[in-house]
């Protein structure tokens, strides 16, 4: 349906360019509209049945002869083997040059390269390795065709390869590779390094897509691989665990609210954060801390380096979102400050109480940003922290004093909040419904003007004002008797006859009096002096052409004397009360001393 | 549309879109070719360079869908004492030592995380067990490469046979050069290896070497 609706497009398109009333220019433009579309739609409505036949086909054909070859694999040279390695890989490497030649980076066929060439990778090593046997250390091969895969991500832009290189890393530190390797688990961390400047290129290149699928695959990879790392350390390292999550939280914070890919760091981040803080709520955890001897100097030199990266992250960009991330970044320092109590040889029970507190501190937090529209998740949220307390008081320590009053504590809490919420929820309603009342639209005060007109007598004027205006008149100098309110013809607005409604997409502006033709024209002052009175009338009429709020705006209004009552009566309301509005200027102050003042001055 | 940046004043860029992103593929290209020449250098470079050892050894048929092209090799001499105060875990990599008995054969002399002082020899392996001081373990070369069908001499292996690898030694990394079994290589004392020497002894045979169907000595005389 949707390729007859396309090709129904091309012809119509092709035929608005014969009869020129389109431009190849926008023809392109047009087809590439819905062309974008068509990338749109999923992966199999697009891809023919026979090409996943094809594709089961080769996959069968690739087997059986990978099969038919293992049947005299012997008898094949090593030279010739190796020849067929390295022509197989430099088959990839060509696929990956003319990708990069045509200039495909980014792309889904960038991508099936890139995915094509680590699966040579791969391949060619363990022929390598198989061949030419001394061992098989699956681990180390397994590292090797990860670092070896890993430039293709640059090279190409590919996310698919981005994969494929966590998936080795990961496979390679849950079969025990960072025990044997050089550095240990800090090289699994100098690894996931290796793929952080990718996020620097997709930025560069505004590719969004990609920057999603990024962070999330980085941020479930980094946690999985520190978990997988946690399995053969001596003890839980929950403070390393707490200083990585609040600082992928605080790198999530840095990235505009509104863009995807900050979700998984913030999200991730502050689950890690207060899984970190509810391990340290286990006394067995803390078994573990004070039983280790070493010092372990790359576990906390780490540390600190997370330490600097967060205050940096706090100091520089997310300074402005105060709360949320300061809460969670006392976590790391909580858990650094007990760590230093339990290594100091202090085994209270401060640790277990400061981190259960600090745990009921933060699901209060994200229970009450629940309640805020659209923060539904904060709520689950916090509801989850405090079941994993509960059960960590049940199933992770002994029964205690400290978990009644904490459960007291939380449910007090909870039932404060909610009273302040329904509290808050129910001065709302009612100052919405006052502000439904003083509702003023544009169209009902323009309704209710015209009803409340049609139900008075015009008015007259009243006899208090006009006998204003004939003290005015007497009281007022000579020059300023001449100042007049210029009229709408003057201000260059068309005349509006009686009765027709001026049009809503004019400029509104206040009801401004007729002027008759020998007016002075608007805005020119009238000086008192005879021989500037002689040379005004040479002024045009409508000197410059500002907007007629503006106009209106310069008109002195306690000197506007009106000349027309009956027009002003007769004019309604066409704009709202508070359109115009302004704030109040600023009085000045006048600093003035009560008479009593220095009064009891003596007095000392 | 405005891409805010995160990491703000550390900013660092890996944008291979400049010119020199062909300079960096044409090295990773040579990279990658570099670790598959290491590969077979570092073999080569065992087997020819490496010190001679001979150690007792079990070969046994390895099964695969695929077939093989190879025999697994097991050593009965893989439990040791182990030299550290610290105990080792389970897949760690350790250094076993290893010297010449008077009788020529490989001797373990025991195993530790770290490798021997110099003039000592060791070779690679991973734990497979400790318990009460003695580490149990295995090293890396555990294959030896023989024809499919030279494999079934390992039925006719006896529990009093003498079967010896050769192995080269270089750096705790072997190579298995060959098997021995009462000093004849495990190659020749298959079914395979019987048949084709017989076939090879067949097709050396000269067209009057072959015997004959019918003796001529036993024809009987003409009637004359």
């Amino acid at each position: 349906m949707k390729r007859n609706t396309n090709e129904w497009l091309d012809r119509k398109v092709a035929d608005w360019v014969s009869k020129g009333w389109i431009s190849e220019e926008s023809q392109q433009k047009i087809r590439k509209s819905y062309g974008r579309d068509e990338q749109r739609n999923p992966l199999l409505t697009t891809l023919p049945l026979y090409a996943l036949l094809a594709v089961i086909g080769l996959a069968a054909a690739g087997i059986a002869l990978i099969w038919g070859l293992s049947q005299f694999w012997y008898y094949v040279s090593l030279t010739v083997r190796m020849g067929l390695a390295c022509g197989l890989l430099l088959l990839t490497q060509i696929g990956v040059g003319a990708a990069m030649f045509q200039e495909r980076q980014g792309s889904l066929v960038a991508e099936g390269v890139a995915l094509v060439h680590c699966l040579g990778v791969f391949a060619v090593l363990a022929m390598a390795e198989q061949s030419f046997y001394i061992g098989w250390d699956v681990t180390a091969y397994v590292a090797v065709c990860a670092i070896l895969c890993l430039p293709v991500v640059y090279l190409l832009r590919s996310i698919a390869a981005l994969v494929v290189y966590d998936l080795a890393l990961l496979y390679w530190t849950a079969a025990g590779g960072p025990l044997n390797t050089l550095g240990g688990t800090a090289l699994l961390w100098i690894f996931l390094l290796l793929a952080v400047p990718f996020y620097d290129t997709l930025i560069t290149m505004r590719d969004e897509r990609r920057l999603s699928i990024f962070s999330w695959v980085m941020t479930i990879t980094v946690f999985a691989a520190f978990g997988l790392a946690a399995r053969s350390t001596d003890y839980i390292p929950f403070l390393m665990l707490g200083s990585l999550a609040v600082t992928i939280m605080l790198v999530g914070y840095s990235i505009d609210i509104h863009q995807s890919w900050g979700v998984p760091f913030r999200w991730f981040g502050r689950f890690a954060a207060a899984g970190s803080l509810l391990i340290s709520c286990l006394p067995a955890a803390w078994y573990g801390i004070a039983r280790v001897h070493a010092f372990h100097w790359v576990t906390a030199l780490v540390t600190l380096v997370l330490f600097a990266v967060m205050i940096a992250l706090m100091a520089q960009t997310v300074k402005n979102r105060l709360w949320g991330p300061v809460l969670y970044l006392a976590v790391p320092f909580i858990l650094a400050f007990e760590t230093i109590l339990v290594r100091a040889g202090l085994y209270s029970s401060i640790p277990l109480v400061l981190s259960s507190l600090y745990m009921v501190v933060l699901g209060f937090f994200e229970t009450s940003q629940g309640f805020k529209p659209g923060h539904s998740l904060h709520m689950k949220f916090g509801v989850v922290i405090f079941i994993s307390l509960v059960l960590a008081f049940i199933f992770g320590t002994q029964f205690s004093p400290l978990a009644p009053l904490l459960a007291i504590v939380v449910l007090a809490l909870i039932i404060f909040q909610f009273k302040r919420t329904r509290k808050d929820k129910a001065a709302a309603a009612l100052r919405a419904a006052r502000r439904a009342g003083l509702r003023h639209s544009s169209t009902r005060v323009r309704r209710e003007g015209e009803e409340k007109q049609d139900e008075l007598p015009p008015k007259e004027t009243p006899s208090w004002q006009a006998q204003d205006a004939a003290s005015d008149v007497d009281t007022l100098a000579e020059w300023m008797k001449e100042v007049r309110i210029p009229s709408p013809a003057e201000l260059g607005l068309p005349a509006e006859p009686a009765g027709e409604k001026t049009s809503d997409d004019l400029p509104k502006a206040p009801p401004v009096p007729a002027e008759p033709e020998e007016a002075p024209p608007a805005f020119t002052f009238t000086a008192p002096a005879d021989d500037v009175k002689k040379e005004t009338p040479e002024t045009p009429a409508s000197p410059v052409t500002p907007t007629v709020h503006e106009k209106t705006e310069a008109v002195p209004q306690q000197m506007a004397v009106p000349q027309e009552p009956e027009a002003e009566e007769k004019t309604r309301v066409t704009e709202s009360p508070w359109s115009s509005m302004k704030s109040a200027p600023k009085r000045k102050k006048y600093f003035t001393h009560s008479p009593w003042s220095h009064q009891g001055g003596d007095m000392k | 549309m405005k891409f805010p940046l995160p990491l703000q004043g550390f900013h660092f860029s890996f944008s291979l879109d400049g010119r020199y992103r062909w300079i960096f593929f044409v090295f990773v290209v040579l990279v990658q070719f570099a670790v598959v020449a290491y590969m077979g250098w570092r073999w080569h470079n065992i087997a020819v360079d490496g010190i001679p050892y001979q150690w007792r050894c079990v070969p046994r048929l390895e099964v695969s869908a695929f077939g093989t092209d190879y025999v697994r090799v097991v050593f009965p001499e893989d439990t040791t004492q182990w030299k550290d105060d610290t105990p080792p875990e389970k897949g760690q990599q350790i250094y076993v030592y290893i010297s010449r008995d008077t009788s020529g054969l490989m001797e373990i002399q025991g195993a530790s995380a770290s490798k021997p002082f110099v003039g000592g020899d060791y070779m690679q392996a991973t734990v497979v067990s400790y318990q009460d001081g003695f580490v149990q373990f295995q090293v890396g070369f555990d294959r030896y490469r023989m024809a499919p069908e030279l494999t079934d001499g390992i039925y006719n292996l006896q529990p009093d046979d003498s079967v010896i690898a050769s192995i080269r030694m270089k750096r705790g990394e072997g190579v298995i050069e060959g098997i021995f079994v009462n000093g004849i290589p495990l190659e020749n004392i298959s079914n395979g290896a019987a048949m084709a020497k017989a076939r090879q002894e067949k097709e050396a045979q000269t067209l009057f070497d072959r015997p004959h169907l019918v003796d001529t000595g036993m024809v009987p005389p003409k009637e004359e």
